[in-house]
């Protein structure tokens, strides 16, 4: 069957029996959890700074170079990098001490599953990054986060499903793509008042409730005429977001919801970077990890506010051809807190445990450094993830030296076998969603056949 | 017998004016001749089971760049990334399959593993698969190939002429079409004069750039300070210098980051050849960038004289120091691949060595999406011990072996500043040299190595089709049809056909653009005139084969914002629709808030260039809140504006007056209504016109679609009759920006106050007796009548149509 059909063919029985976590008590306009906030790190990262710690290797020319790092922690048997010639490892940008991985495995980043030696099969970026949202290299599937606010939506009707903030969004047309229209949410809040301030709207009471209740019998008319598929497929999506048209008062409460406070987070924070990201920026008088978490605070108002069951957010800055060692860091400085403001605000909101959180990277860095002092495309990565019915607080797959990818054994995955024995299994992004799709709920859906991840990729138990 | 003419599947392009597409696909004459409906052509059988099928073991191996391809194989295959691929194809294996080897077809052997094939065996001789190669090979090798006759294939209602230079005019030129033009339209000479002066047209200026820059996506901020590499006019950007200004640097910054598509403007308005696009040997700039480029403009760099781009055929002067000492060092030109802003905005590094400008050369000029060629496994981590694998690798070479050349084009710009050119600047020996399909730039040209690849790029057919499947993407939204892949599914053989239809056609309007010389405008009126821009209606169940057809492309906010005021006379806008732009001095100085306000664009589903950069193409919940609010704040003001002309000068209520109503208001609740004789008919007829006016729809004054407004119509000026006898005082309008006080068809005045330059209307005249009857071109801000609220209430609900947003 066409994929941009299937929305016709599926209807709302039967879907909720694949939410057993449904919340019975949200209003049908609103959604109650769980959510899926899918973090990218655009460009590639090198997992090599962050959770799968490298030193140098030996001989004269050494199969992994790593100018940076002189000690590496086991954190949860996470390798972390752990320190440097001066001291602590600590990410930075400009100077200024922002992150440490090792504080953020070892208190806020605890339930992460951190899963290393994925390989992705590419170095290059658009397939990076379609393989980790989707699963799958060869064929463009939705994104993980939109099949999820795919089978929400079937559930709900609420305004903004997927709030498409990523690199890759595609949702082969299970879900309509949303992005936060900012300061206009006063003025779509109350769509027929010329400003939501004014008492009087711009049409008579009489004329915008007849209006909406005209709204069905004209599509109806619409949907008869319609028989080609440009037209079945754009009627469908306007009949799919008319139905959240009730529900966007919500976006009034995300607007209006009070800022947090850098005293809500002074805990959560390592102790070497509390100085600086407590201060204020002199630019806009607002506390540095305040600032940091802006772009993903609304994210989770939405979420909180339940107009919204899944995102995507993408960091850029990772693409280190050159100077790779202060670009790479500055990069993961900002990239790792922005995490760590999700998962404290999101304790904060009471939506931690509800929270699916996935954080990949196109793919990773080379071993050895370029002349540029960069590092270029190199297909072995690292992927955090954590949420509900995911084991955390360990690290699952392994690289060996060079960074190359050991495999896992099929009957055991925490076994790690050598690079070359095909009695083994890399794992790949297939797997990674394959195990997704699962805790998810989404491997039950009739829709979600339609999309399947590459065969080639079985199921391997990583989340249990 | 079947004709054993070589098959061309190609669109007539006469075929395409009238009823329907048809196509070369029902099969000739003969006594053995298939029915129409079995007939299956060399090509098409090609595409569907020997491609898709029989190649599908070898295509990973032959493809130019392939393991095959590198140890010398001279049989290829082209995948479908390659425009052309069926064609090219059958001229590889008609070729192929008349060398023979003990008796036999070597393409018949190799397979099988024999005739020392490299890859060994991978089809088995008893094998579905081997059995369809040697059915091919056989009706190759025996000149039996089969074409088929014409006829309706894909059996779908085309829209009227007059329906379809309406939606040419809206979309491609942001104005309805007058009533000469619809009437020139229903000749087919007079529908194509009609659309081909639509491309002469402003507005339509502004929406080639669009189209452009969603392909080309420059049109992300490159500041002033890339003057810097030149050196020529640090005023723009050295705040230090006297002559700097913060507005000096903004309109440099303007002038700089539009520079590609105010080139691709020039081209087209001046009626020159497309490919100097890309060859063009000249600089298109205005007296900022003629400044900052160190070339002569006769007019000075001031914000009036922005849109004064001209051709200048010098080289931008680049101003150097060298080893202490000035140097001075001409840049070379070729269209906008080597403007600043092309090269920023394809910023490369010194590992990327310029491949990813030549990803985007190929994308949008040669028709090529590298990235398909990539999508398959590759394991770095296989490839530690291979010396330059980009070369030596087939994993990585399939790629770049079209890439790098083409990237060496880019030889001689600067890996750190992205601009700054020099010419003897050494090359990256680990690449393969520059050039382009095969062909090595000569070691003369690597000085100004872009404007060799510039001149190139044209010569390539695939360069024809290429602008075609752009042009095209910007005017039906969708991106042409990818190659069906998977073969299991029931409905394979129409979507191949889809596919083949689509593909063919774009390889016939894209030599045809080549033999126009490049006329843009001509490749324009082939897209509109076809069925993909036409089709209105078809077989329900035919969803693969009428892929890619249809109305209801989703507007962008930049269309949807034109359409507006192509329809009702204004623009949506929440503050002044004058401003002083220079940039919209060609506009009589309006703004739309969805074009000019990036956030509403963002909003309604629009790119920013940078990190959105693909657009919605359907509507979201947030989208139909933003067209809920657009639709009434232009109905809100454009309703009692329409009121304010005589009826002939009407956009939106030529057949009715104020006080055309459908029911006599009453002296008091205690009295029926009672009708109005002909005023149901007059009102009636009236939403007729609306329906066409702004949904394109042409509708019987006593149709479903009619009743529905009619009914709102109604419900809302009985309630405010109703009100008004309840209450009294329900005569005004329901809000006050719905007064209609500005005539916005009169052109606008700017007066400085306030630090600032404020738009200064003609007003209408004052009404200075309420109750002496309304004169056209008074001031309006009383509703007597009750029609005016309730003919806003039909039009915002019109505005908020489907058939509205969508075209």
């Amino acid at each position: 069957m066409h994929r941009r059909n299937f929305l016709t063919l599926t209807g709302l029985a039967g879907v909720s029996i694949f939410l057993p976590w449904g919340d019975a008590s949200a209003e049908p306009a609103s959604w109650g959890g769980p959510y899926v906030l899918h973090m990218h790190a655009g460009g590639g990262w090198d997992p090599t700074l962050l959770c799968d710690g490298k030193l140098t290797a030996q001989g004269a020319t050494p199969v992994y170079e790593n100018r940076l790092v002189t000690g590496v922690a086991d954190v949860n048997g996470i390798p972390v990098p752990a320190s440097t010639k001066d001291g602590r490892f600590i990410l930075r940008n400009a100077g200024n001490a922002i992150e440490d991985p090792q504080h953020f495995f070892q208190n806020v980043g605890k339930q992460m599953l951190v899963l290393n030696g994925v390989d992705t099969q590419t170095n290059n970026h658009d397939t990076g990054v379609q393989g980790l949202a989707c699963g799958h290299n060869d064929i463009e599937l939705p994104c993980v986060a939109a099949l999820f606010a795919g089978l929400v939506a079937r559930q709900r009707d609420i305004p903004m499903a997927f709030l498409a903030g990523g690199q890759y969004n595609r949702t082969g047309d299970v879900v309509g793509v949303s992005r936060f229209p900012g300061d206009k949410v006063p003025l779509l809040a109350e769509p027929f008042k010329g400003a939501a301030t004014e008492e009087k709207g711009l049409i008579t009471d009489v004329a915008q409730r007849r209006i909406l209740e005209l709204r069905g019998a004209r599509l109806a008319q619409l949907d008869r005429e319609a028989t080609l598929p440009r037209n079945k497929r754009t009627l469908q999506a306007l009949k799919d977001a008319t139905k959240g048209g009730e529900s966007i008062n919500l976006l009034k409460k995300i607007a209006s919801a009070p800022a947090p406070t850098i005293d809500a987070f002074r805990d959560g924070l390592a102790p070497d970077t509390v100085a600086y990201l407590t201060s204020k920026n002199p630019v806009n008088n607002v506390e540095r990890f305040i600032e940091i978490g802006a772009s993903v605070e609304t994210i989770l108002r939405c979420f909180q506010t339940g107009v919204s069951a899944s995102a995507t957010f993408s960091q850029g800055g990772f693409d280190t051809h050159a100077t790779h060692d202060t670009n790479q860091t500055a990069a993961m400085a900002t990239f790792l807190a922005r995490v760590r403001y999700v998962l404290l605000r999101a304790q904060q909101m009471g939506i931690g445990d509800k929270l699916f959180l996935l954080v990949t990277s196109d793919f990773g860095r080379t071993p050895k450094y370029n002349t540029g002092d960069g590092k270029d495309h190199w297909n072995v990565t690292s992927v955090l993830v954590s949420g509900p019915q995911i084991r955390g607080g360990r690290v699952l797959g392994k690289t060996d030296e060079g960074h190359r990818a050991l495999r896992v054994a099929q009957s055991d995955v925490n076994k790690t076998l050598p690079y070359a024995d095909e009695s083994g299994v890399r794992i790949h992004p297939g797997h990674v969603h394959r195990e997704l799709r699962r805790v998810m709920g989404l491997d039950g859906a009739d829709f979600v056949k339609q999309f399947p991840l590459p065969a080639t990729d079985v199921s391997l138990p990583l989340f249990t | 017998m079947p004709s054993t003419r070589r098959p061309r599947l190609h669109v007539p392009a006469a075929a395409l004016s009238g009823l329907g597409l048809v196509v070369s696909l029902g099969c000739g004459g003969g006594d053995d001749a298939p029915s129409a409906s079995s007939c299956v052509s060399t090509r098409e059988n090609f595409t569907n089971k020997v491609y898709g099928k029989a190649l599908s073991a070898c295509n990973g191996c032959h493809t130019p760049g392939g393991t095959a391809d590198q140890r010398g194989a001279k049989f290829k295959i082209y995948r479908e990334t390659y425009p052309d691929f069926v064609t090219a194809n059958l001229d590889s294996m008609r070729a192929y399959a008349k060398i023979e080897a003990d008796g036999s077809p070597i393409l018949l052997q190799k397979p099988l593993g024999k005739r020392e094939h490299g890859g060994g065996p991978v089809l088995r001789e008893g094998s579905e698969e081997y059995k369809i190669l040697s059915d091919f090979v056989a009706e190759l090798r025996s000149g039996s190939e089969r074409t088929c006759a014409a006829g309706d294939v894909l059996g779908v209602k085309l829209s009227t002429n007059r329906e379809a230079l309406r939606k040419a005019a809206i979309t491609l030129a942001g104005r309805f079409p007058t009533d000469a033009e619809l009437g020139q339209a229903d000749s087919e000479e007079g529908f194509d004069k009609a659309v081909l002066a639509l491309t002469n047209e402003e507005l339509f200026y502004d929406r080639l750039r669009e189209i452009w820059n969603d392909a080309l996506l420059t049109e992300r901020i490159l500041d002033a300070g890339v003057g810097g590499v030149f050196g020529n006019a640090p005023e723009q950007y050295d705040a230090t210098h006297p002559g700097y200004t913060p507005e000096g640097r903004g309109w440099a910054t303007a002038s700089v980051t539009q520079e590609p598509m105010r080139f691709i403007e020039y081209v087209v308005r001046s009626n020159l050849p497309f490919s100097d696009v890309v060859a063009g040997t000249y600089v298109v700039a205005n007296p900022y960038t003629a400044k900052m480029y160190g070339l002569p403009h006769e007019l000075p760099a001031s914000p009036e004289n922005f849109l004064a781009w001209k051709r200048i055929d010098f080289s931008p002067v680049q101003n150097l120091t060298v080893a202490g000492a000035p140097k001075v060092v001409a840049m070379p030109s070729a269209g906008v691949l080597s403007t600043p802003s092309f090269l920023t905005r394809w910023e490369t590094t010194r590992t990327n060595k310029g491949r990813k400008r030549a990803r985007i050369v190929l994308k949008n000029f040669l028709a090529t999406d590298i990235f398909k060629f990539a999508q398959r496994p590759v394991d770095s981590t296989a490839l530690t011990s291979v010396q330059n694998p980009t070369s030596n690798s087939p994993m990585c070479s399939v790629c770049h072996t079209v890439i790098d050349p083409i990237a060496g084009g880019f030889r001689g710009f600067d890996e750190l500043t992205m601009s700054r050119f020099a010419p003897d600047d050494k090359w990256h020996d680990d690449m393969l040299p520059p050039g382009v399909n095969s062909v090595q730039m000569p070691p003369s040209s690597y000085g100004a190595a872009i404007m060799w690849l510039g001149a190139q790029i044209p010569n390539d057919a695939r360069f024809g089709i290429s602008v075609a499947q752009v042009m095209y993407k910007g005017i039906l939204g969708d991106d042409p049809l990818p190659f069906p892949t998977d073969r299991a599914a029931p409905d394979y053989d129409d979507r191949i056909k889809a596919f083949n239809l689509q593909n063919d056609w774009f390889v016939q309007i894209g030599k045809d653009f080549r033999e126009a010389k490049y006329d843009l405008r001509k490749l324009v009126l082939a897209i509109v005139r076809s069925v993909y821009f036409r089709a209105v209606s078809g077989d329900k169940a035919k969803d693969a084969l009428h892929e890619g057809l249809g109305p209801g492309r989703l507007l962008g906010p930049e269309m949807l914002g034109r359409k507006y005021r192509a329809t009702t006379g204004l623009y949506f806008f929440a503050g002044d629709q004058g401003v002083k732009d220079e940039q919209r001095q060609r506009d009589g100085y309006l703004r739309s808030d969805l074009i000019a306000d990036p956030s509403w664009r963002l909003v309604y589903g629009g790119i920013d260039s940078g990190d959105t950069t693909k657009r919605n193409d359907t509507v979201s919940p947030i989208m139909v809140a933003t067209s809920q609010y657009t639709a009434s704040m232009v109905a809100c003001r454009s309703t009692s504006y329409d009121f304010t002309k005589p009826p002939p000068a009407r956009r939106l209520f030529p057949l009715v007056e104020m006080n055309t109503v459908p029911f006599t208001p009453r002296a008091n609740l205690d009295v029926a209504l009672t009708a109005v004789p002909d005023g149901e008919r007059k009102i009636r007829e009236n939403i007729k016109h609306l329906f066409w006016r702004l949904l394109g729809q042409t509708v019987a004054p006593d149709s479903p679609e009619v009743s529905l407004a009619y009914g709102l119509f109604v419900d809302v000026w009985k309630d405010l009759e109703e009100t008004d006898l309840k209450a009294g005082n329900n005569r005004g309008m329901t809000n006050g920006r719905c007064i209609a006080d500005i005539d916005y068809d009169k052109p606008l005045k700017f007066e400085f106050t306030a630090g600032r330059w404020a738009p200064v209307y003609e007003r209408l005249a004052a009404r200075p007796d309420p109750k002496a009857p309304y004169q056209p071109g008074m001031r309006l801000d009383r509703d007597d009548n009750f029609t005016i609220r309730a003919w806003q209430a039909v039009v915002t609900f019109l505005l908020m149509d489907y058939r509205f947003t969508h075209e």
